[in-house]
């Protein structure tokens, strides 16, 4: 069996929207659960059992906003994804429509992973912000994804630009006989 | 660009249509007519070589430089 960039990207670029989609509404509906928020909120700031949350309507609606901004921009970069995995459906590859949507996405990506150490401390802040004094936590730290993320982002940034002048470069190719 | 294609001048002297030719270098008609209007940025050497073949000249018959590169 040979490997179809087109047949793959075919069936990508539609999982990239639904992944997007679910992502957020998933997301708004853990928040929207007390007990799934907490354990949700631990994960994510990485607070054991021992430490106690105070949760209320005010702290779980912060961490879900906090959490869908983070999250929304890695919608932003899935739809872009899939509107280049789009155009490679039709077998073009060399087309600004691709180099544009790496860039885009790649941006995406790696502010995501960048603002992701800033996502953990808001909800982290978020969940003990009501706790009594001395039980309040800020959380800062980096994790291995963070990084690759941010790292695989910036790569993919710069491959668009090294696409944009591949796409260039075709296009004058085109022009010659 | 201060080069003419003066293609179409010498298949009239060869009295060669340009679907013959395109057919004879193996390129598109359309590209065959893209070279004749000279809208295109370049030409390459093995297309100009086949046609010279064909055509029997040189490429300076086909390809004349403006000085004045209006």
């Amino acid at each position: 069996m040979t490997f179809s960039p087109t047949r793959i990207s075919r069936w990508l670029a539609p999982l990239c929207l639904v992944l997007g989609a679910l992502l957020l509404v998933s997301n708004i509906a853990i928040w929207n659960v007390p007990t799934l928020g907490e354990y949700t909120a631990r994960r994510i700031s990485g607070i054991g059992v021992d430490v106690p949350v105070t949760l209320g309507s005010g702290p779980l609606l912060f961490a879900m906003l906090a959490t869908s901004l983070h999250l929304l921009l890695l919608a932003y970069a899935l739809f872009h994804l899939s509107r280049v995995f789009r155009v490679f459906t039709a077998g073009t590859w060399f087309v600004p429509a691709v180099s544009e949507g790496l860039i885009r996405f790649g941006f995406a990506l790696g502010l995501y992973g960048a603002l992701s150490p800033l996502m953990r401390t808001l909800v982290t802040l978020a969940i003990t912000y009501r706790n009594g004094e001395g039980d309040r936590l800020l959380a800062i730290g980096f994790t291995g994804n963070d990084l690759v993320l941010a790292m695989v982002g910036t790569l993919i940034v710069i491959l668009g630009y090294i696409m944009r002048e591949a796409t260039t470069i075709a296009d004058d190719n085109r022009q010659i006989v | 660009m201060p080069i003419d294609v003066t293609l179409d001048v010498m298949l009239a002297r060869r009295k060669m249509r340009s679907k013959t030719l395109a057919e004879q270098i193996g390129i598109t008609e359309q590209n065959v007519s893209l070279l004749k209007s000279g809208k295109v940025k370049g030409i390459r050497f093995e297309t100009l070589a086949r046609i010279c073949e064909v055509l029997e000249c040189q490429p300076a018959d086909i390809l004349v430089y403006r000085a004045d590169g209006d």
